[in-house]
């Protein structure tokens, strides 16, 4: 038995490689497109496995699925259960519950366990080789380590959602009761979900196995009287709904295009060019002050992170936009686009060379001029102060005079800062200035960027103005 | 003060402005009133600014620290349903 289990931290997805020692032959459980079908590809070669069907539990809407491409690449069947027939825009092997999948000694029985879908099904595994026992079961986002899988995950379109979400909850409770519970307790249980996943509840383990028999004795949601009880737990303890989620599920059930291959294409300056003509924005995740010092005009600076540039992209801008990523090093803008595909923003590709390239192929760079607080302190009638935070922070303590542009509603509302004066902007420190300045100078004004912003203010001992709180 | 225990942590280290917030924000409306959120932040505007948006949105913040590596530790409890 070759069994591996693949982890994505940031999205608290997994993934399995399931195959047969002897026989060398094996399947891939719910790829995710974040990690890439050559990652799996490769990691079954470096196994001297050869893939014979690529299984997904259900189709998923917080994650973009590689199911179709990896399938596709290793010339396998893409399996789902046979009630997504009609929902899904493309070809797959339809499973009945029951039938039964062989990769040599390897055995895997699919139970169909709908509820957080109505296609969910898990995979019973047995290893032959030792005995005809179940070992572990793959239980995608049916029953989860110490949650469930959440049934509300509507796109609002009841063709497609087959059920609505009462009925969901009662069919999930029935499913892990009837099928999973009665399951030996010795059975292995493997999600598709764990940690910060939004797909669980608050209860959801950050250990991504457990046992049957434990999950019986400590499951909360399962431990509710009734299906009734468990609904209204299983409401009452969701995390807040995945963001971009109908996006993703539409791209899973093939409805959606992702314009992009899902992976980073590579452009050169001549064809960043072309789709900023189409209307396509560069999103520069470079630090601001890098970003202040030569950009692509136009380009909106939003500084790389991995833990949140995703999360705010989401805030900050549509996601219906088409976005070229201009980072350097090229590991840097790879790394963003895989991050804002896997939030569902339209990413046509990244900038290859950075700016040296562009520069190179004599296109036009623009410049951000940068202000200390001793520059802004000295020159302040000269300007129109753009401050970047939150309300919250501007109550404490602002510059006279400056007006409130927060970063999360800047796309929207950049029009709205006074067009008497040039325009100084700061926030906290500078991640959020980097932002609105450029949406700003996007939006046909000069800009000055004010580095160390309000902590470098205060630092210098210049006055402010302080609201009391409502 | 006597020791807090929190319900829930949130562990936004590594986190720009303004995730914390806005993590802490998703975090406490899955809450009951009453309960204690713990964060822990590394971003250094946190200190001011997050105990600012706590009283802004009227929970309470019940204790904050500074560990000796520079982390910011908040502990807020939920504000009991206005509505």
């Amino acid at each position: 038995m070759i069994f591996k289990q693949f982890r994505y931290e940031p999205a608290g997805q997994a993934s399995y490689l399931v195959a047969c020692g002897t026989a060398k032959q094996g399947f891939v459980v719910d790829p995710i497109a974040d990690l890439g079908s050559d990652f799996y590809l490769l990691e079954a070669a470096d196994l001297g496995v050869t893939l014979i069907g690529v299984l997904e539990t259900h189709i998923h809407a917080d994650y973009i699925s590689c199911a179709r491409e990896l399938a596709l690449q290793a010339g396998v069947p893409h399996h789902l259960h046979e009630s997504a027939l009609g929902r899904v825009s493309y070809q797959f092997s339809p499973l009945k519950d029951g039938q039964r999948l062989r990769a040599g000694k390897v055995e895997l029985e699919v139970l169909w366990t709908p509820g957080h879908t109505p296609e969910h099904v898990s995979y019973l595994v047995e290893d032959r080789s030792r005995g005809v026992e179940p070992w572990f079961v793959l239980t995608g986002d049916s029953l989860l380590v110490g949650d469930v899988g959440r049934p509300d995950l509507l796109l609002g379109d009841a063709a497609l959602d087959v059920m609505d979400e009462v009925e969901r909850a009662a069919t999930l409770y029935r499913s892990i009761k009837q099928r999973l519970f009665a399951l030996p307790e010795h059975v292995e249980v493997y999600p598709n979900h764990y940690g910060g996943s939004s797909c669980g509840g608050v209860n959801l383990s950050g250990k991504a196995s457990s046992t049957i028999g434990l999950e019986k004795l400590l499951n909360q949601p399962m431990l509710q009287p009734d299906a009734a009880g468990f609904a209204s737990f299983v409401r009452e303890t969701s995390r807040p709904v995945p963001e971009g989620y109908k996006r993703i599920k539409a791209i899973n059930l093939g409805l959606a295009e992702r314009e992009v291959a899902e992976l980073a294409v590579a452009l050169n300056a001549q064809a960043v060019d072309r789709a900023l003509t189409r209307g396509a924005v560069v999103l520069d995740v470079r630090p601001a002050l890098r970003f202040a010092a030569g950009h692509i005009p136009g380009a909106v600076n939003l500084q790389f992170n991995r833990p949140d540039l995703a999360d705010r992209a989401l805030l900050a801008l549509p996601t219906d936009l088409e976005i070229i990523i201009h980072g350097e090093p090229e590991a840097v803008a790879t790394e963003a686009v895989a991050l804002l595909i896997g939030a569902g923003f339209r990413v046509a590709g990244y900038l290859r060379g950075g700016l040296a390239s562009w520069e190179g192929a004599g296109k036009p760079v623009s410049r951000m001029r940068v202000l200390s607080v001793a520059d802004l302190q000295e020159h302040i009638a000269d300007f129109q102060v753009i401050d970047a935070r939150d309300r919250h922070e501007y109550r404490r303590g602002h510059i006279e005079g400056a007006f409130l542009l927060p970063s999360s509603s800047a796309w929207a509302n950049a029009s709205e800062a006074p067009k008497n004066l040039a325009l100084a902007v700061h926030c906290g420190e500078v991640a959020r200035s980097g932002l609105v300045a450029s949406i700003l100078t996007r939006a046909g004004r000069n800009v000055s960027l004010v580095a160390g912003g309000m902590s470098a203010w205060r630092d210098h001992g210049y006055p402010e103005v302080t609201e009391t709180a409502k | 003060m006597s020791k807090v225990i929190e319900d829930r942590v949130l562990d936004a280290r590594g986190l720009m402005c303004p995730m914390p917030v806005v993590k802490a924000s998703r975090e406490l409306a899955v809450m009951q009133p009453g309960q204690v959120l713990k964060v822990i932040a590394s971003d250094r505007a946190a200190r001011t600014d997050f105990p600012a948006w706590v009283e802004d949105v009227g929970h309470e913040l019940l204790h904050s620290g500074q560990e000796s590596d520079g982390t910011l530790v908040f502990y807020v409890r939920k504000r009991e349903e206005t509505d």
